[in-house]
């Protein structure tokens, strides 16, 4: 039994202001910049319960807090308030071209990942084929990952983590750099991967995506969820809005 | 708090582990050497100063080299696990933020890799020392081990102050570096603590540094140290690991938002 349960999640972010012994010793030099230490509320009192079977897609404008979303559920980010319950493995996909080591090449840090995701060396060595296979990238696994495309990149990271057959896939963003054909190939897998009665919950900006591989849609704005339903309705609504 | 920590660490080997070996193969990568640098380096380096100095002041290069030899080597270990410590998490930043992984492995990682690297250190050591005092070799020589073990953690708590140090503030990598520079006069490495005479003893008697390198430095020349050197050592360092831990646990959540 899979569950994701935020009761009155809270997340203050505190931000500092970067200060240098000139701000200190001339008065005056700092006029420009009149951002101060202050706190942003990403995530703003949130109730929501995410069961088995659901493909739930956030929406909303940037800083909206979709991605911080994300970060709390994988375990990232602490929320600072609220309770939290997560029930089932997570595998996620942020920020592209990032945790990667740059010099090894593409097997290596299939297997770093994998680690990372939580499965142990045997597993994720008895995967490695099926990843490579999936990803298509061929011989240029045996390259230094600092030479791949943001699209290759994607190409791993996306196949490295839904190959692990997780309880709760987080994905954020992932269709950005990817080409039309692995786009496709991507979508018909998330598909697949909630067949098996698991918990997806992906940012997109797409609203065709939202449409296409959701039954849920969450319209975040400002830290609070807005308008949470069927992607049809809570995407129009979303569109009206920003005209 | 201690237990999931620990545990952490636990659940995260397989991780650190992959990271220890990469961080060696890449240290040597394209080099055709390879990992016998780790035993050039510090036997040329010892070769080099230990002769100036033993022109310069008239010292016996059999005696002298080996000593230089034994305190620099636990020595670099120490400086490279502060030097490392320093961007333990900022290098980590993308599995930091992206990855559910336990922050406290990151120190261990720079430490592991010191740590071998020193082991190849004394691998070159012993080597030098065979050739030039063969006599010296003996059973008290295996006092070496506990002395490792001791300044290990001193170690290991060092790189966990540093990154967390430097994470708050970032001046304190240059500020560290200075400090570090200044101790290396201020411990008798390249001198003997007689040599300090007795007004001056007080600079090596109050250094916890000279009582964590001894018990690696003077086992490796095959000396036996009093029970009250080791027992301040190992004082020394579990305080340090203590202070390293508390604050990596401290701000365990708040790494992730200092990045």
């Amino acid at each position: 039994m899979s569950i994701i349960k935020l009761e009155d999640t809270d997340l203050v972010f505190r931000v500092w202001r970067e200060r240098r012994l000139k701000d200190i010793i001339v008065p005056g030099s700092n006029k420009f910049n009149k951002f101060q230490n202050a706190k942003v509320h990403a995530l703003d009192h949130i109730n929501l319960t995410i069961g088995e079977g659901e493909r739930v897609s956030i929406i909303g404008h940037n800083g909206a807090g979709k991605s911080t979303l994300l970060k709390v559920i994988a375990g990232i980010y602490k929320p600072t308030g609220g309770k939290m319950t997560i029930e089932g493995n997570i595998s996620n996909m942020f920020e592209l071209s990032t945790g990667f080591e740059v010099e090894q090449n593409g097997w290596d840090n299939m297997y770093l990942r994998g680690l990372m995701l939580g499965l142990s060396p045997k597993e994720i060595k008895s995967k490695m084929r099926e990843i490579a296979d999936f990803s298509e990238l061929g011989d240029f696994l045996n390259m230094p990952v600092k030479y791949y495309s943001s699209g290759m990149f994607v190409r791993l990271a996306f196949s490295t983590s839904t190959a692990i057959m997780p309880d709760i896939l987080l994905l954020d963003e992932v269709f950005a750099a990817g080409d039309a054909g692995f786009i496709d190939k991507a979508t018909r897998r998330m598909k697949e991967l909630v067949n098996v009665a698991k918990i997806m919950v992906i940012v997109t900006h797409s609203m065709e995506t939202a449409v296409d591989i959701c039954n849920r849609c969450i319209w975040l704005d400002r830290g609070k969820i807005r308008m949470d339903g069927d992607p049809k309705e809570v995407t129009r609504a979303y569109l009206e809005y920003i005209k | 708090m201690t237990k999931s920590f620990f545990g952490g660490i636990w659940h995260d080997r397989y991780i650190l582990t992959s990271f220890v070996n990469r961080d060696l193969q890449a240290k040597y990568r394209r080099s055709l050497l390879g990992v016998l640098w780790s035993i050039i380096t510090p036997l040329a380096l010892s070769v080099i100063i230990g002769t100036v100095y033993a022109l310069l002041f008239n010292q016996d290069i059999k005696v002298f080299i080996p000593m230089l030899f034994a305190g620099l080597t636990p020595w670099t270990f120490f400086t490279g696990c502060a030097e490392g410590g320093n961007t333990s998490f900022i290098y980590a930043e993308g599995y930091l933020k992206q990855l559910s992984v336990n922050p406290q492995i990151f120190p261990l990682r720079t430490v592991c890799v010191a740590f071998i690297n020193l082991l190849y250190g004394i691998m070159a050591f012993y080597v030098v020392f065979l050739v030039l005092q063969p006599q010296a070799f003996g059973p008290e020589m295996l006092m070496v081990i506990p002395g490792l073990v001791i300044m290990f953690f001193f170690c290991w708590g060092m790189a966990q102050f540093a990154s967390v140090a430097n994470l708050y503030v970032r001046d304190y990598q240059p500020l560290q570096s200075l400090a570090l520079q200044a101790l290396f006069y201020i411990t008798p490495i390249i001198y003997r603590p007689a040599q300090l005479g007795e007004n001056f003893a007080f600079i090596y008697q109050f250094n916890p540094l000279y009582y964590i390198i001894d018990v690696v430095k003077q086992p490796l020349l095959g000396n036996m140290l009093p029970v009250e050197h080791y027992l301040i050592a190992i004082a020394i360092a579990l305080a340090m690991f203590a202070i390293g831990c508390a604050m990596v646990n401290k701000c365990r959540w708040q790494i992730n938002f200092k990045l």
